[in-house]
C-alpha cells in the first residue's frame, strides 16, 4: 500500500478535526494544532520529486519500518475565498 | 525511492513546498465542499525528516534513511507561511540582472561551487575578488586562482549588444552630427572607455557601464566598433547604420548612395 502524499494527509486530518468541530454550535475553532508521528518518503515521479507523508501504517514497528519521524501543523482560520 | 538514491536539498525543500501548496488549495475546495463555513490556512509547519548528508558534486544531498538505518541524521525542519509582500521582500536580494550572471566562463560545477560561496553574479565575482584578493577568493571558493581570474577577465570584459540611433537634441537637425547609443555591460570602468570605429577614435559623450553615447563622424557609420576599458580589455561588434543618415548617404562614395 502507498504511503499518502503529505498533502493529503495533512488536510484529511484537518478537515476532519474542523468538520467535527461545525458539528458543536457554540464553539467556533480558530487554529488547529496538530502533532503527529509521521512517516516520509520520496518518489521520484519521472519529472520531480514527490513527498509522501502519511502516519505510521503499524502499531507495532519491525526491522522492516521506518522510524517515523515527527510532524507539527498549525493551521489559522480565514474567510472562503 | 531506493535506499541508494539521494537528492539535493533544494529540491527536497521544493517538494515540501509543493505539498504544502496542495494542501492549502485543497483546505479550500474541501472546506467548501463540507460546507464549512471557514477555511483554514497552514501556518507552521514543523517535520523531523531522518537522512544522510553527502557532499557530492559541489552540493548538499540527502539520502533518507531506510528501516535498518540507525545512525541517520534529524533534520528538524521547520516552515512558517510568509505574505506576499514578505515574499517580495525576501525575493529582491535574489534579483539580479540575466546578464550578470556567469554563465560561460565557468563549467557546471565550478559554477556551484561558487554559488555555495554565495557568489551568483560577475558583479559579485568582482567585488569578492576587489575586497579580498585572488587568493582569498581561491581559499573561499575552492576554484584554482587561474580559473577564477580567467572568470574574472571575461566577466569585466566590455560586451556590446546594441547599436542604435541617439535621439539628436532639440534644434538641431535630426541627421547631424550622427549620435548612436550603446547598450552593453562592463562599458565602463575607471573612466569614460576608447571607442573606436574601423580603428579611429570617436568622440564619447556620456558613459556609464550599460550605455555610451558616441558621436561618430559621417564616415564613421558602419565598420567594426571597438570599446576599450583597458589596454587588454575590449569588445567589438561590426555594425552599419548608413542608410539612416542622409548625410552619410551624400558622404559615400557615388556607388553606395543609391
Amino acid at each position: 500500500m502507498n504511503r499518502r502524499l503529505l498533502a493529503d494527509t495533512l488536510v484529511d486530518v484537518a478537515i476532519g478535526a474542523a468538520g467535527a468541530a461545525a458539528e458543536a454550535p457554540a464553539i467556533v475553532v480558530t487554529a488547529l494544532t496538530l502533532s503527529l508521528p509521521i512517516e516520509l518518503a520520496l518518489e521520484w515521479t519521472g519529472n520531480d520529486w514527490e513527498l509522501r507523508g502519511d502516519v505510521p501504517r503499524t502499531l507495532t514497528r519491525t526491522p522492516f519500518d521506518l522510524t517515523p519521524g515527527r510532524l507539527e501543523v498549525v493551521w489559522t482560520r480565514g474567510e472562503q475565498p | 525511492m531506493t535506499p541508494e538514491a539521494s537528492l539535493p536539498l533544494e529540491h527536497f525543500i521544493q517538494a515540501v513546498q509543493r505539498q504544502l501548496d496542495n494542501a492549502q488549495t485543497a483546505m479550500a475546495v474541501k472546506a467548501r465542499s463540507f460546507n464549512l463555513p471557514l477555511t483554514f490556512a497552514i501556518k507552521d509547519i514543523t517535520m523531523d525528516l531522518r537522512a544522510h548528508v553527502e557532499f557530492a558534486r559541489s552540493e548538499i544531498r540527502i539520502r533518507p534513511a531506510g528501516p535498518s538505518d540507525k545512525d541517520a541524521s534529524v533534520f528538524h525542519l521547520v516552515f512558517t507561511a510568509i505574505t506576499r509582500p514578505m515574499i517580495e521582500e525576501n525575493a529582491i536580494a535574489f534579483e539580479s540582472d540575466p546578464q550578470d550572471e556567469i554563465r560561460d566562463e565557468l563549467t557546471d560545477d565550478e559554477r556551484k561551487k561558487l554559488e555555495w560561496s554565495g557568489v551568483r553574479t560577475r558583479s559579485q565575482l568582482r567585488e569578492l575578488a576587489e575586497r579580498g584578493g585572488e587568493r582569498q577568493l581561491e581559499r573561499i571558493t575552492g576554484l584554482p586562482v587561474d580559473r577564477l581570474r580567467k572568470a574574472l577577465e571575461h566577466s569585466a570584459t566590455p560586451m556590446i549588444h546594441d547599436v542604435s540611433p541617439a535621439e539628436p537634441p532639440s534644434g538641431e537637425p535630426a541627421d547631424l552630427p550622427a549620435r548612436l547609443r550603446l547598450r552593453g555591460r562592463n562599458l565602463m570602468r575607471n573612466g569614460p572607455p576608447h571607442v573606436t570605429i574601423g580603428g579611429e577614435p570617436v568622440s564619447v559623450l556620456s558613459a556609464d557601464a550599460q550605455e555610451l553615447v558616441i558621436a561618430p563622424q559621417a564616415h564613421q557609420l558602419a565598420g567594426e566598433l571597438r570599446v576599450s576599458t583597458s589596454p587588454d580589455l575590449s569588445g567589438s561588434t561590426t555594425f552599419d547604420l548608413r542608410p539612416l543618415w542622409t548625410a552619410a548617404r551624400a558622404a559615400a562614395p557615388p556607388e553606395e548612395r543609391r
